[in-house]
């Protein structure tokens, strides 16, 4: 797959640069430009996380790699990452996540999964602001703050590559296409 | 709003935005706290928490970052909803 998100965050850093010389304030349409395209950048890798670990790396699965990302929506990564924001895995779903032989009780989030779910709807929240409440404040400082967010937590995702989390990972992709929901809840 | 869900009074949330940031070395620079709750456009509410700065310029980045990750940490503890920080410019 391609690195879109990656150039959707370079996309997100020129739109809140500041030129040499440049004074005062950005303009607000470059921040909320530069937030919505954060947000597009990790809702994209949540994307290609997904269809890369469900359906496999290899380039003839391409098109069926597009065909399945079309079935993921805003709404399942937002119930998904919900679940996964906090210390420990909501009940809800943390036996998709037991390994084999694990007793039973809560499951600690790992601090990568922890942190892609807090960045996305840290940009999820913020993304709907940029976008469609002009009324509500949106600084340069938390377009900036969004974008390093977002770049570590996805760089922090990369670098997790024991077994275990590959086995994480791959639970969250099911979970994300499974649209955050196990049963019917 | 699910039952087993916590949620705090925003009032109460922004007392203790202001006990957090009012207890780190940017205390002098704090000009206000906004804290309300609002909903994703298709699933759950998330806290909008605005924090305004006398002076954004006198803040790093790692200044920003500390101080979101302190609030997000302290208010999930609270309200499981999640707080999304916001600085205002001047």
């Amino acid at each position: 797959m391609s690195n879109f998100s990656d150039d959707l965050l370079r996309a997100a850093a020129r739109l809140h640069a500041r030129r040499t010389g440049q004074k005062g304030p950005l303009k607000s349409a470059c921040v909320r430009r530069s937030i919505s395209t954060s947000y597009y950048a990790i809702f994209h890798f949540s994307l290609d996380e997904a269809a890369l670990r469900l359906i496999g790396t290899s380039n003839e699965l391409r098109q069926r790699r597009r065909l399945f990302v079309r079935t993921l929506s805003h709404t399942g990564l937002t119930i998904t990452y919900g679940k996964l924001k906090g210390a420990t895995i909501e009940k809800s779903v943390e036996d998709l996540f037991r390994l084999p032989a694990t007793a039973a009780g809560p499951i600690s989030t790992p601090a990568f999964v922890q942190q892609l779910a807090t960045a996305y709807l840290d940009a999820k929240a913020k993304r709907e602001d940029a976008d469609y409440n002009l009324s509500e404040p949106l600084s340069a400082t938390d377009a900036r703050q969004l974008h390093r967010r977002v770049r570590r937590a996805i760089r922090d995702w990369k670098s997790a590559a024991s077994a275990a989390d590959r086995d994480t990972k791959h639970a969250v992709a099911l979970l994300l296409s499974l649209k955050g929901k196990l049963r019917d809840q | 709003m699910k039952a087993d869900l916590k949620h705090a009074n925003p009032s109460d949330v922004a007392t203790l935005v202001r006990k957090i940031v009012g207890s780190s070395p940017f205390a002098k620079a704090l000009n206000g706290v906004d804290v309300e709750a609002s909903n994703y456009d298709d699933e759950g509410e998330f806290l909008r928490i605005l924090i305004h700065f006398k002076n954004l310029d006198e803040l790093s980045e790692d200044d920003v970052d500390t101080i979101t990750s302190s609030i997000e940490g302290e208010i999930s503890k609270k309200d499981d909803r999640f707080p999304s920080v916001r600085f205002s410019e001047p």
